[in-house]
């Protein structure tokens, strides 16, 4: 649903940057441009993604092209049951010959983190890995260490194989800005995908000279500031906050978005509306970004969940309860 | 018909019996039977889908009201079958026709819910019975098979719904969790090509269903024919006359010959009541017509024929067996029902019930036929306005888009907004006349939690609004005053007014 405005508003430096970033990691991750799209919202609104998706759609091709197209820093942490918190966040180590201890950082001190299968490490890793989430900083031997911004995590779940695995409690949950779905792609992407896979020209090294130097991690902080700039009319703001508290009143959630989900809904939609070339926020904006910001902090009834609802369908008539702004 | 070529054991049987044999056959010739059945309804069916593509649901409706026309070809060929002939030859296309244009305008109409079609069906097609002959016909038939045949019509009535609504369950439960739809999105979309489908679908349903409900129902037919014309005993003499006439033809077997007539005696008394008045009678006639005169005098003669007049309803009073009085007896104990229904309470109550089914029926065709008014009246473009009028929100995005609520003369009231310098009340005048246009005059369909975004997406799927982009144009304007405090030029708001006044006051 787009609908062309009149003298588009946006600097088009703004706009230049967000279409590289958008067209450079969509030329890699060919036929998810959804997914790119909602990763983009949250690297512009400083969120965090939590990826959902069957191993093999390119979940860390995704973050290396991000990480790429602003010439950030990228790691990835493999979640396993034996991953301890000092393994991710760093330790500090004595050194004989000098005779003091030396700060060894840990993956964490990245720009981008791919935290992969991250429900497969036990409460205390993924606590450690959320605190980190939160306040952007790590602490060992009692001393904080900020972390380089533009830093973002993309935890990844695996929607089968859940035996073995310690699911994210709800309070976790409501860390991560946005739960994004990534699945197959269709056939023609497919297709197109085989083919320039097995043609050479998707490997990530002919590409990256293609994308690198094009953007720097202070660009992506301006991108970042620009988000904070977008006009939010009232009436769009009580607009978000109504949805989010509908879902606390609704008989088919057991437990509704909490503040911080009216929070992260406007800032989507802020950078939703800026990757739209738009200078101020839609009741549309925040209606597209409803799905992927409220999915994973809503807890469905047990009746629901017994006649087949999942959060998206009940999100969606939710949706259709709220009438739209008074303008 | 030559009852040597029956297909079947002519026996009497029970009319449940007879519907279990009516399944046997069905299935024994199930593919000619379904056939038979649904080549016409697919050749109706595609007619139909192509001239009412826009209203499915008629197709739906005009295919079942025909059910009883397409019943009556594989009513045809069972009766053919059965007595061993596989083709339809020695019959004309023009008696083909007949076959369906018989007795079909009361097929169609006063006997289509008749819930005996299946067993009473046979009376019109294959005796071509009409009128007071037909009528005796049936209730000579129907006697003590009615309920039998009324079940048979519940039931697979039912079977057919759960068909119908067994497929799309099944589709989900096999598509799983991927596709995020509930029971009913099946029967959800009225318009689109899911409508056709689930058209097709219930026509195949109709199919599959219909071979076992006219063979049920034609069995029935046949268990009562037997049942009144004794073929089984006419076939039995005929057995027996060509055995007879094989033993004559051996002499050898004569022995054997004289053990069959002797069976046949034996048989034939055991058919005719012991009385020793008959016995007399019979070894007394000589000729022919004294025979038939004893036996009509016999045969007007209790026991075998009990005249009663009746003149009010009461209950049956059937042979009580053992079983019977022990289950029955709680219940007469508690309402001594055939005690009340001897007084005039039951005769008005069934009077009661008559005029309540009559009032029913009424009124039934009294709604069929204003939806099919009103579904005439939008075919020749003259929309239910009272009803769309309903249907259409009033508000839409906080604002109220009534004609009542618009100013009798825009243009001055916009005009003077802009004199006093409220661009956002004369652009708001504008934008709520335009969508007051496109709802109530375009009928575009839009919803109460509709955005601008969306009202704009909805206007441009309208056929008549497709190649305008004022609406689009206006509606930017209108967002960019709105959500990010952006004036637009005087200028622009009064070419705004021309051209909303101009384009979509082209619609009355």
């Amino acid at each position: 649903m787009t609908l062309e405005m009149e003298a588009p508003p946006l600097a088009t430096d703004v706009s230049g940057q967000i279409d590289f970033l958008r067209t450079g990691i969509g030329s890699l991750l060919i036929g998810q441009d959804e997914v790119v799209d909602q990763v983009l919202v949250a690297l512009l609104c400083r969120g965090h993604v939590l990826l959902e998706g069957v191993p093999g759609l390119g979940k860390t091709l995704l973050v290396r092209a991000l990480a790429t197209c602003f010439s950030g820093h990228f790691r990835r942490i493999q979640f396993t049951p034996d991953l301890m918190p000092a393994d991710m966040t760093g330790h500090a180590i004595y050194d004989m010959k000098e005779g003091r201890f030396h700060v060894r950082r840990g993956p964490v001190f990245t720009n981008l983190l791919l935290a992969d299968e991250i429900n497969r490490s036990p409460a205390k890793t993924q606590a450690a890995l959320l605190e980190v989430m939160q306040e952007q900083q790590v602490t060992i031997e009692g001393t904080p260490h900020a972390l380089t911004p533009p830093f973002m995590v993309l935890a990844t779940q695996n929607p089968i194989e859940q035996e073995g695995t310690y699911p994210l409690p709800e309070a976790e949950l409501d860390r991560f800005l946005m739960k994004v779905f990534i699945d197959y792609p269709d056939f023609n992407d497919e297709i197109r995908l085989v083919r320039q896979v097995t043609g050479g020209e998707l490997s990530m090294d002919a590409i990256s000279d293609r994308l690198s130097g094009a953007l720097r991690p202070e660009d992506v902080l301006a991108l970042q500031r620009a988000v904070e700039r977008v006009t939010l009319d009232d009436e769009v703001l009580v607009y978000a906050v109504r949805l989010v508290q509908a879902t606390r009143n609704a008989s088919s959630i057991l437990k509704g978005a909490g503040p911080r989900a009216s929070i992260g809904l406007v800032s989507a939609a802020k950078a939703w509306a800026l990757i739209n070339r738009r200078d101020f926020v839609l009741p549309d904006d925040i209606k597209q970004v409803v799905l992927p910001v409220l999915r994973h902090r809503i807890l469905l009834a047990p009746e629901s969940e017994i006649d087949g609802f999942t959060p998206d369908r009940v999100l969606q008539q939710l949706m259709q309860t709220v009438d739209a702004p008074r303008t | 018909m030559n009852l040597a070529d029956l297909q079947i054991r002519a026996q009497v049987r029970t009319p449940w019996q007879a519907l279990d044999l009516g399944v046997l056959m069905a299935r024994r010739w199930f593919r000619p039977l379904w056939l038979a059945w649904l080549l016409p309804a697919v050749l109706i069916f595609t007619v139909l889908s192509l001239g009412f593509a826009d209203d499915p649901w008629v197709v739906t409706l005009v295919i079942w009201w025909l059910k009883p026309l397409f019943e009556r070809l594989p009513l045809l060929l069972l009766s053919r079958y059965l007595f061993a002939e596989r083709t339809l030859r020695g019959l004309t296309w023009w008696q083909l026709l007949r076959t369906w244009l018989f007795g079909s305008i009361g097929a169609l109409l006063w006997r289509r819910f008749d819930p005996r079609r299946a067993f009473l069906q046979a009376v019109t097609v294959l005796e071509k019975q009409k009128g007071r002959a037909r009528l005796k016909r049936c209730r000579t038939l129907a006697y003590g098979h009615g309920r039998a045949a009324t079940w048979l019509t519940l039931i697979l009535a039912h079977v057919e719904m759960l068909l119908v609504l067994a497929v799309p369950v099944l589709v989900l439960a096999l598509v799983g969790d991927f596709f995020e739809r509930g029971p009913g999105w099946w029967f959800s979309d009225e318009s689109g090509l899911l409508a056709h489908l689930s058209n097709a679908l219930t026509l195949i349903c109709m199919s599959l269903v219909a071979p076992f409900y006219v063979a049920s129902g034609f069995a029935l037919y046949i268990n009562r024919r037997i049942e009144l014309e004794a073929w089984d005993l006419d076939l039995l003499f005929r057995q027996i006359v060509q055995d007879h006439q094989v033993t004559q033809a051996k002499p050898s077997a004569g022995a054997s010959s004289l053990v069959t007539v002797m069976l046949v005696v034996m048989l034939w008394l055991t058919y005719l009541p012991a009385s020793p008045v008959q016995a007399a009678v019979v070894a007394e006639v000589a000729s022919p017509d004294a025979t038939k005169k004893a036996a009509v005098e016999l045969l007007s003669s209790p026991p075998y024929v009990i005249e009663e007049e009746v003149t009010q309803w009461r209950w049956k009073e059937t042979e009580k067996t053992d079983d019977d009085s022990v289950d029955s007896a709680w219940l007469e104990s508690l309402f001594d029902i055939q005690e009340v229904s001897r007084g005039g309470v039951s005769d008005g109550f069934y009077r009661l019930a008559e005029i309540l089914m009559w009032l029913g029926g009424l009124m039934l065709l009294v709604l069929l036929a204003r939806v099919l008014w009103r579904q005439l009246g939008q075919s020749e473009g003259q929309p239910d306005r009272d009803a769309l009028e309903a249907d259409a929100p009033r508000v839409l995005m906080g604002m109220a888009i009534g004609a009542d609520s618009l100013p009798s003369d825009l243009n001055a009231a916009v005009m003077e907004a802009l004199d006093q310098g409220d661009t956002r009340l004369a652009l708001s005048l504008v934008y709520r006349q335009a969508l007051h246009r496109l709802v109530h005059h375009y009928r575009v369909e839009v919803e109460s939690w509709h955005t601008e975004l969306e009202c704009a997406a909805a206007a441009r799927c309208h056929p008549d609004l497709a190649g305008s982009t004022l609406f689009d144009e206006l509606t930017g304007v209108w967002l960019r005053l709105a959500y990010a405090h952006e004036s637009p030029i005087r200028p622009r708001v009064e070419q705004l007014l021309r051209e909303v006044q101009r384009e979509l006051a082209g619609c009355t």
